[in-house]
């Protein structure tokens, strides 16, 4: 009986430990999760050691998850929970960001939580770094270019860019085209009353009431032309081009968008 | 005896057509249309029709002035300009002392000779007191005009003439034919359906213009006549050098029928729209050709009232034109480019120094 009783405490705390290491709060720190099997183990290795790297110097995590769904839910919603589920993050404020790759429908999502330590203008700087290699199908170059594009700023290397998506060049047309769109339109408005006489086109003035008689009318139908057009659809349109924005909430930063 | 023979070309690809015995029709061989020989016999005189009546319509000039009376001829005087060519009309009791074109102070008095007598005269319903006001309104708010143009141009030599113009009057004959097409859109779950129709559209009838002027002068701007209008023809008179008394009369220098082209221009461009707009319902409309012939036309000559006031500044001209019956006033101001400049830096340098404040304030700095 008491054997019977130690066995089946062992198969109980056997597969308590099986659950709790299934669940992926309670797992060994994962940063690659690559559930669309995207990568070979040594890429999958490799990219790993980069990740744990990284996270001990700066203290701030970089995870990659790919999924082949996400079960219905948009890819940003499934991006912040994941980042919570797979326990990305590092210290008390969870530092780091998740690269989301959501293969079905070929959507990328970039997600850092929040207080970022990154901002719009360096995820553009991440996401221009690793598009074409997710473009390609080289995934692992992708991932490791995400990493590096983001590492100047996080190391003190790099001061952060203006994260208003203008540079000191954009700054400086803004200001011109404030200051000077103005003073040219007033102008050119100005400038148009100097000049009063125009000489005629028409002679439109000088038809008397009822001049007009207009009583030959025919529409004569000659042939019909038929073209066909194919509705691009969903795979389809997500080929080819991609297009990105921005998002914030939910105690989240990112981007996303298709590749 | 040649042979001769006509081939009908398809209205919508221009394939050969060939008549079918058993339909009655014809059809087309490269795009399987059909139509009734009727329609395309109609078709085919039109665009002949079209062909010959490309060329320029012709005025009939004519009965456009009459010559002058040796009585009236006797108590005028023509004075002619050296520097512009101008010829001027005046009463034999009136000296003139300057060209009211150019300025030149030297006018040579010379004999009316080989000149048409006007059929018509408008008179002058507006004094020299209106004219002057109306060029002062005309300087007011135009921000970019030289403070010593205005101090310097002399309004008090703003002088009426008699401007000789051509008035034209027809019946435009028109004809026009337009491909168009209507376009229609459906949709299925796999693609949209583009179905285009293909038409064939004529348009004729008539187009009455009543006295549309043309200026005889090449001394007068085109843009300065043409600005001006339109005269108020109600008041138009039979012509008598009664009108003429405190004005001067120019001259023309140019014949009806040199004058012709820019009337024609103008009712081509009005009979264009007018027919035009009535093509309506359709998703595009093309000309593919018209034809326009003027029927009842008539020329007339006729003198009209302009106040005008030529001035120089800074070695260049200035005229301005006022109807002497509604005082439109017309003229083109000289622009002071430092006033320009002025203004220019004036609106951009504060708010451009509100946008790098804002910018710093809001951005973090350049």
């Amino acid at each position: 009986m008491r054997k019977t009783l130690q066995k089946l405490f062992g198969l109980c705390f056997g597969l308590l430990l099986l659950f709790i290491l299934a669940i992926p709060g309670f797992a060994a720190q994962r940063q690659i999760i690559d559930d669309a099997k995207l990568l070979t183990n040594d890429e999958l290795e490799s990219l790993e050691r980069t990740a744990a790297r990284l996270s001990a110097e700066l203290g701030y995590d970089f995870g990659v998850l790919t999924v082949q769904s996400t079960g219905g839910q948009t890819p940003i919603d499934y991006a912040r929970q994941a980042y919570d589920l797979h326990g990305f993050g590092r210290g008390a404020e969870k530092n780091g960001v998740l690269l989301l790759l959501h293969m079905d429908e070929r959507d990328w999502v970039i997600c850092e939580k929040q207080p970022e330590r990154l901002n719009d203008a360096v995820y553009r700087e991440m996401e221009d770094a690793m598009l074409p290699y997710l473009q390609n199908g080289s995934y692992a170059e992708g991932f490791a270019a995400y990493m590096d594009a983001a590492v100047p700023y996080l190391n003190g290397s790099r001061e952060l860019p203006d994260d208003d998506g203008m540079g000191a060049g954009g700054k400086l047309a803004l200001v011109a085209a404030v200051s000077l769109l103005p003073a040219f339109i007033y102008c050119a408005m100005q400038l148009s009353k100097m000049k009063s006489a125009k000489a005629a086109v028409n002679a439109a003035g000088y038809i008397p009431q009822d001049g007009v008689r207009i009583d030959q009318r025919q529409d004569l139908f000659l042939h019909r032309t038929v073209s066909r057009r194919p509705i691009p659809q969903a795979t389809a349109k997500s080929a080819g081009t991609h297009s990105s924005s921005s998002f914030s909430g939910g105690g989240f930063s990112g981007r996303s968008g298709k590749f | 005896m040649p042979n001769t023979a006509t081939v009908y070309q398809c209205p919508a690809c221009t394939g050969p057509l060939r008549f079918a015995g058993d339909s009655g029709k014809l059809e087309c061989a490269h795009c399987g249309n059909d139509y009734e020989p009727a329609t395309i016999q109609a078709l085919a005189a039109d665009k002949e029709r079209a062909a010959v009546a490309a060329e320029e319509p012709a005025w009939a000039t004519a009965a456009a002035g009459s010559p002058w009376s040796d009585a009236e001829a006797a108590g005028l005087r023509v004075y002619n300009c050296p520097a512009c060519g101008a010829e001027i009309i005046c009463e034999r009791s009136v000296a003139a002392t300057s060209c009211a074109y150019c300025g030149n102070p030297a006018v040579v008095p010379k004999l009316l000779s080989g000149q048409l007598r006007p059929d018509y005269v408008l008179p002058f319903r507006l004094e020299k007191d209106a004219a002057m006001q109306a060029l002062k309104a005309h300087y007011k708010g135009k921000k970019f005009l030289p403070k010593t143009f205005t101090a310097q141009n002399h309004m008090e030599e703003i002088r009426g003439v008699y401007v000789p113009f051509w008035l034209f009057d027809c019946n435009a004959e028109a004809a026009y034919c337009y491909r168009t097409t209507r376009v229609h859109s459906a949709q299925t779950a796999r693609e949209i359906i583009t179905t285009t129709e293909h038409y064939r559209v004529t348009r004729g009838g008539e187009i009455a213009f009543r006295r549309i002027p043309v200026d005889g002068s090449t001394k007068m701007p085109d843009a300065h006549m043409d600005s001006i209008e339109p005269f108020d023809y109600s008041d138009l008179h039979e012509f008598s050098t009664a009108f003429l008394p405190g004005y001067e009369a120019e001259i023309y220098d140019l014949s009806a029928e040199q004058s012709a082209p820019r009337a024609n221009e103008r009712i081509r461009e009005s009979v264009e729209s007018t027919v035009a707009a009535t093509v309506q319902g359709y998703s595009s409309c093309a000309k593919e050709y018209g034809r326009l012939q003027l029927n009842e036309n008539e020329v007339k000559y006729a003198l009209l009232p302009v106040w005008m006031l030529h001035t120089r500044w800074q070695g260049k001209s200035y005229l301005f034109a006022m109807n002497g019956q509604t005082g439109k006033l017309i003229g083109d101001l000289p622009v002071d480019k430092r006033r320009v400049c002025a203004y220019f830096a004036g609106i951009a340098a504060p708010l451009a120094a509100a946008a790098t404040a804002a910018v710093l304030l809001l951005g973090g700095g350049f």
